[in-house]
């Protein structure tokens, strides 16, 4: 395919991402009418309250899930562009550099403490606790891997991958030694976020997220070229005048802010940040400059509509938005990597 | 003028590089030949200011080059290695327009492209600018690498312009080697620096107006003129007997095993 007439994707993306926000709204263990929305959003914004369980459900439940479900699709799927431009490999995957699975023992361990607080503080630990210690997991994790993976005065990437992989193990035998010894309940939470859902979605969450998403996306877009450049490699990029310690560190750093925001609220969505971009670097080329607002765009289009199958297809009780993701995006993939060339040309390299 | 005093690298507690003094006039196809292993490439990276060595200076007009901005050197130094792996798919267009990274700020500009289209042309390669640069051949895409590293450097500018070439044709049929060293003498004469890191000997002799030999990362050699390579300097950095057949006055000698 030609890229020249590809100058329609953006646009094309865009409206297929609000019919798709609609769609989900619209959908789920209630429906909602469109005109139920409007008046829902006029009531909120005259400061009124809603007139029916229709428009509360919009306003307080629905819209919030939705737009915390877009804005972390997009989270994801921008985080995978960058850490697969980072380690110049098509196939990884935010989780990678430990950050995820960091986050994910963070949060089991306040899963598992809870259990001696009392129910106020209870409800406290799960609102605040699980979110922050799961954030300082992602971070702690991704520190030691980029530190242990530092030699002398650089980081190699290879190195980079291997020490991400022995600190994923670590992260991942901790959290299930406190699945071990959760009792039921909290055992249930733990592989409940481990799996990721939107279940306790809310309006905070949504501007957190959408926030960091927003400016960690203008950031990245600054860096669109250096990028491009460190796909030739860090020699080459080297020679085009990119400092590529610096910029490195730099992905690093927004990487593990946006995926540790993102896993804090909602748990590990997998797939999401590997898939998106692979699909559309198949359609629209590796072009940072374009492969970055696609990737934004597609990563929220595919994680809404898996959240929405998620509360669907076993309604009125819910799936982990999780194995959705898994269950459509493994075959997904290898069906992509099947029919391009990538198989064979980045087999040599990984 | 590109002079090196006293390079000293030293990698894993062997010593690669034994105190180089060398100057790269401007407007010269500088030629480095040495057997495998005898610090060449590392020397490349000393000089092109990628690699800080232990010891000793490199300077490009009496300016250090490590202690210049990153960005204004790549706007006039240029380097092409043997095959730069690149796994993503991107087009031709897009790999080439890389080469213009350092003098635009995020979008290029019409000046920018039209370049790109230049240089593409002369890496006779001017009918791929639309391709999938993954669906080339080895060449094609060292053709298209070529094109980006010249875009980097096209524009004439106060100071010398510099092109390395590391091994850059080793993946190249006997056309195309001639057709990128032909077009690197062609910028070595508009006043760019020129130094090619080659195997061929012959290659070497037909187009260099300067070879350096080099072994064990010492400088054993550094030669202008066709008499001055004999047999017994072969023999000494290659350790290898050849014979040298002169030919007129003005042509390179040709060497055979």
């Amino acid at each position: 395919m030609s890229r020249k007439k590809n100058k329609y994707f953006l646009p094309l993306l865009g409206i297929l991402l609000f019919l798709t926000l609609i769609a989900a709204i619209a959908f789920g263990a209630v429906s909602i009418r469109p005109d139920e929305m409007l008046s829902s959003l006029k009531h909120y914004f005259q400061g009124q309250r809603p007139a029916s369980i229709y428009e509360a459900v919009f306003i307080q439940i629905r819209l919030p899930r939705v737009l915390l479900c877009a804005v972390t699709g997009s989270v994801l799927a921008l985080s995978g562009v960058l850490m697969q431009g980072l380690f110049r490999n098509p196939i990884v995957e935010p989780g990678l550099a430990g950050t995820s699975s960091g986050a994910a023992f963070g949060a089991s361990v306040v899963f598992v403490l809870s259990s001696s607080f009392s129910p106020e503080l209870k409800i406290y630990a799960n609102t605040f606790l699980v979110p922050l210690m799961a954030f300082a997991g992602g971070l702690i994790a991704t520190f030691l891997v980029y530190t242990l993976a530092r030699n002398a005065r650089s980081v190699s990437i290879i190195s980079l991958l291997l020490v991400g992989i022995a600190v994923n193990a670590v992260a991942l035998s901790g959290t299930g030694f406190m699945s071990y010894i959760a009792r039921d309940p909290q055992a249930r939470d733990i592989t409940f976020w481990n799996l990721g859902t939107f279940a306790r979605a809310t309006w905070t969450q949504f501007f957190i997220t959408g926030a960091v998403s927003i400016v960690i996306f203008i950031y990245a877009l600054r860096f669109s070229k250096q990028l491009n450049a460190l796909l030739l490699g860090e020699e080459e990029a080297s020679y085009l005048g990119v400092d590529t310690e610096k910029l490195k560190r730099r992905v690093m750093i927004l990487n593990t802010i946006m995926v540790s925001v993102a896993t804090a609220f909602v748990g590990v969505i997998g797939f999401v940040g590997l898939i998106v971009p692979h699909m559309l670097r198949l359609v629209i080329g590796s072009d940072n400059k374009k492969l970055l607002p696609a990737s934004m765009l597609a990563g929220s289009i595919l994680l809404v509509m898996a959240d929405t199958g998620a509360r669907l297809l076993l309604a009125p009780a819910e799936i982990p938005v999780g194995i959705i993701t898994s269950i459509v995006g493994a075959p997904v993939f290898i069906i992509l990597l099947k029919r391009s060339n990538i198989l064979q040309k980045g087999g040599q390299h990984a | 003028m590109l002079s090196t005093r006293n390079i000293h690298y030293q990698a894993g507690g062997k010593k690669i590089l034994q105190g180089i003094d060398v100057d790269f006039e401007p407007g010269s196809f500088h030629v480095i030949v040495g057997p495998n292993g005898c610090g060449k490439s590392t020397f490349l990276k000393v000089f092109s200011g990628e690699l800080k060595p232990k010891e000793g200076t490199v300077t490009y007009d009496g300016k250090d080059v490590f202690k210049m901005d990153k960005a204004k050197l790549a706007q006039r130094r240029a380097v092409l290695s043997q095959q730069p792996a690149l796994f993503f798919p991107l087009s031709v267009e897009e790999v080439v327009m890389m080469g213009r990274y350092p003098h635009f700020d995020f979008q290029p500009g019409p000046k920018d492209e039209a370049i790109c289209a230049e240089a593409l042309k002369r890496a006779d390669m001017a009918d791929f600018m639309e391709r999938e640069y993954l669906t080339l051949s080895g060449g094609e895409k060292q053709r298209v690498q070529f094109a980006r590293v010249l875009a980097q450097i096209w524009e004439q500018k106060d100071t010398t312009r510099y092109l390395f070439l590391d091994e850059a044709i080793s993946h190249l049929d006997l056309k195309h080697q001639l057709q990128l060293l032909t077009v690197a003498r062609a910028l070595s004469r508009e006043g760019v620096t020129v130094i090619a890191i080659l195997h061929d000997l012959n290659l070497s002799m037909s187009f260099g107006d300067r070879i350096l030999f080099m072994k064990e990362g010492k400088m054993v050699a550094h030669v202008r003129d066709h008499a001055q390579v004999t047999t017994e300097l072969i023999k000494e950095v290659f350790d290898v007997e050849v014979r040298i057949m002169r030919q007129g006055e003005g042509e390179a000698p040709v060497m055979v095993m």
